[in-house]
């Protein structure tokens, strides 16, 4: 049947396609509606499988892989950040190996729209010598799990599927064929030299092992994935070899121009058969290489003839491929006298939109409440997830990755003894990387505050359900058992209580030795179960409003704006309601209720 | 059939429903859709686009001067993604005030914000009245308004006869303005 599916979800149909009846992810943008589709196809269709969100990448992975060693097929899902904690993992697997298809999903994100790094998944397969497979569109990434599945069972190695951010959140309609789902029963073959193979020679044995499967599979890859489009190649000037969403790309781009070129699609940038590769690569006059985002299929190749690409400064290097980049490259080379892709730029001047915490979101108030309390002098290390746009309050000094304001602090309390430290951390990344360095610093006294901004769901990558809220997992005590009795504050909605709050915080961090964790039981605006906005809407009295500024630039509620008297108002469409402007916030009480 | 769209607003506005509802269109239809829409960080509050494009495309974003119709659910992104329109493209807009500037394009503009805070459309609606609103104002849409309608019941036959309602108020609003 036809459906139109995000490339998520055209993944997650896949999977279950395939049989796969253990799944476990963690969230990540683009790659959190995997398995969120995942688990809505299990229980609308009532199917024997399993998926869960694991506490963090690294849990997923293992939970996953087990499954597959037991011969279950399987997978995992996560951000490109997420892989590389689940590297340790990922890098010893692929010397072990499994029964059952084990597809590890890594969703990339070219163009920085939502991740740290644009770090390229694929390099992570190359380097763990393991196979991936890159599509171009949601229709290919249905085709391309399908297959990584199998793959993966006929030569029992783990497959990464590296879908892009275009290829999640793309839309297409995808043809899924009926299936029956069949879930396997696991079974566990004690075979300690495989499964619980020790340095030296039982590992030796099987590095040999994996470097014998990449070969076969680097002929698999020409025999079945490449070997077929070459008789489509006409030969001559120019050849152009793309994989994932650039092979989309450079199809419009050729119809759009009428430019005649070859294109040569890699489903399986990694192992490539470069020895059968020679002959085709050096008889074109010039091959291109797109890809995304480094240039992996272009160092393995550059050397078999007159090969340009991101190596060679022709295409660019940095952010998403698009029709513009792609004519850009192919003007620059002499192919294309001019790029069809030139539109109208408005002249006048369009006010930036930073991202910003949503309206009504309690983060707000407690960044401006610890600004009120601990004042510029701070240093405040954040973390990753909604919080981290506690920037826009001047509360955010540092963002590295998943717990790292818990480690720099510790790092930073030894470094600057003389700085009050607050740091601010969600409870999903407290629970997915915060506790080890909470450890470190209560084992070796290290002095800062950890305000653990707890609204129980991965808000930002859109509401994913967190261990607190399927299994009672409690945070308070987590923390008291790392060796700190938290303080804790249930959110009330007001700038007072708030304040009031941190100001004990901070006598009570006055006198420690160690670290002070507080935390903050907050909701997500979005939350329909524990969102608390009491509808009282606000506007601002022109005749009391100084023009001061304080409001915007302390609390910065996205409602608010100038108008050309150099005043505050409260834009009523983006106004939720959640009141707690109307009081403790402006020194001249200008914000009044708007009774609606 | 071949058309290339961009909806662009900023997050909550509902433009992935828009997007759904579009593609659906198309599935309906026969047709081939590729597109794709922005989630996660970029929605807070920050800028949204998306992409449609349906008939027989491969990529998933729009190429710069290759859109026929621009349609923006706030004004100030209706203008930051004027490039994507073709020289022949028409735009589509929600308005706040008078001040939205001439352009080079074909222009229809409906006052949408000003309605869903005066109560006279749900604010949550806004992206289907603006849906509605553009199906009546741009000759060349590719879907008509019972094939919208039917799309609405496909994705969501729950809220239907509220996305109803409020895509026939949009049509409604641009024939008697």
């Amino acid at each position: 049947m036809k459906r139109t599916l995000l490339g998520n979800e055209a993944i997650a149909w896949a999977l279950l396609y395939s049989g796969v009846d253990v799944m476990s992810a963690y969230p990540g943008t683009p790659s959190s509606e995997i398995m969120e589709t995942y688990q809505k196809l299990v229980k609308q269709m009532g199917l024997p499988a399993y998926g869960q969100w694991a506490a963090n990448e690294k849990v997923a992975y293992e939970t996953a892989y087990a499954a597959a060693i037991t011969g279950k097929r399987a997978a995992c899902g996560m951000k490109m950040v997420g892989l590389n904690v689940a590297s340790d993992s990922l890098m010893s697997s692929a010397y072990i190996g499994n029964k059952g298809g084990f597809l590890i999903i890594s969703a990339d994100d070219p163009g920085f729209f939502s991740s740290q790094t644009e770090q390229d998944s694929r390099y992570f397969a190359k380097f763990a010598r393991i196979p991936a497979l890159d599509p171009s569109s949601p229709k290919d990434a249905f085709r391309l799990t399908v297959l990584g599945i199998s793959l993966s069972e006929k030569f029992e190695i783990p497959v990464l599927l590296r879908p892009v951010l275009r290829v999640c959140h793309g839309r297409e309609i995808v043809e899924v064929p009926d299936f029956d789902f069949k879930g396997r029963n696991g079974e566990f073959e004690r075979n300690v030299e495989r499964w619980a193979a020790v340095p030296r020679v039982p590992r030796l044995k099987q590095g040999y092992e994996l470097l014998n499967k990449l070969n076969q599979i680097a002929l698999w890859n020409y025999e079945n994935l490449l070997k077929p489009q070459l008789e489509n190649l006409k030969g001559g000037k120019l050849l152009i070899v793309a994989s994932g969403t650039p092979y989309s790309y450079v199809l419009e781009v050729l119809e759009d121009t009428g430019l005649k070129a070859d294109v040569l699609k890699v489903d399986m940038p990694t192992p490539l058969p470069i020895n059968l590769l020679k002959g085709l690569i050096s008889s074109y006059e010039e091959v291109i290489v797109f890809e995304e985002t480094y240039p992996l299929i272009e160092e393995q190749i550059r050397h078999l003839g007159n090969v340009r690409g991101k190596l060679t400064d022709d295409v660019y290097k940095v952010d998403e491929c698009t029709h513009e980049r792609v004519a850009e490259t192919l003007k620059k080379r002499g192919f294309l006298k001019e790029t069809p892709y030139v539109g109208y730029e408005y002249e006048g001047e369009i006010p930036p939109r930073i991202p910003s915490l949503c309206p009504g979101c309690p983060h707000r108030t407690v960044f401006y409440a610890i600004k009120r309390v601990f004042k510029k002098d701070a240093l405040y290390p954040s973390d990753i997830g909604c919080y981290t746009l506690g920037l826009n309050q001047g509360v955010v000094d540092t963002v590295l990755c998943m717990g790292a304001s818990a480690g720099l602090s510790c790092g930073f309390s030894k470094s600057l003894p003389n700085r009050t430290i607050v740091a601010t951390i969600g409870d999903s990344t407290f629970l997915h990387a915060g506790i080890p360095p909470l450890i470190d610093a209560v084992a070796n006294r290290h002095k800062f505050i950890l305000v653990i901004l707890d609204n129980g769901t991965v808000a930002m990558t859109g509401l994913q359900p967190t261990p607190e809220r399927v299994g009672n997992v409690n945070i308070p005590k987590i923390v008291e058992g790392c060796g700190v009795k938290p303080l804790i504050l249930e959110y009330d909605g007001t700038i007072k209580s708030t304040v009031d709050f941190f100001r004990k915080v901070k006598e009570v961090y006055e006198k420690a030795d160690g670290p002070v964790v507080a935390i903050v039981n907050e909701f997500c605006t979005f939350d329909k179960e524990r969102a608390k906005l009491p509808g009282k809407f606000a506007k601002v009295n022109q005749e009391k409003c100084t023009g001061c500024g304080h409001c915007i630039n302390d609390f910065g509620c996205p409602a608010f704006f100038w108008n050309e008297e150099g005043k505050v108002e409260v834009n009523p469409y983006f106004c939720v309601g959640c009141g707690v402007c109307l009081s403790d916030l402006c020194p001249f009480d200008a914000f009044e209720e708007d009774k609606r | 059939m071949r058309y290339q769209m961009v909806i662009t607003g900023v997050g909550g506005q509902g433009i992935i429903f828009l997007v759904k509802l579009l593609s659906q269109c198309a599935l309906n239809r026969g047709l081939n859709f590729i597109g794709t829409e922005t989630h996660g960080m970029a929605q807070k509050g920050g800028t949204v686009i998306s992409y449609l494009k349906i008939g027989d495309f491969k990529a998933p974003l729009v190429g710069k001067g290759r859109a026929e119709l621009l349609l923006g659910l706030y004004p100030t992104e209706t203008l930051r993604f004027l490039y994507y329109l073709r020289p022949d493209g028409v735009i589509v807009t929600n308005v706040e005030g008078e001040d939205f500037p001439d352009l080079p394009f074909k222009t229809f503009k409906a006052p949408a914000s000003k309605l869903a805070v005066s109560g006279e459309i749900n604010p949550k609606s806004l992206n289907v009245f603006m849906l509605g609103y553009t199906m009546a104002v741009v000759e060349n849409f590719p879907f008509s308004k019972e094939e919208v309608e039917e799309a609405i019941h496909n994705i969501n036959p729950r809220l239907a006869p509220f996305n109803v309602e409020a895509l026939n108020k949009g049509y409604s609003f641009a024939l008697n303005t």
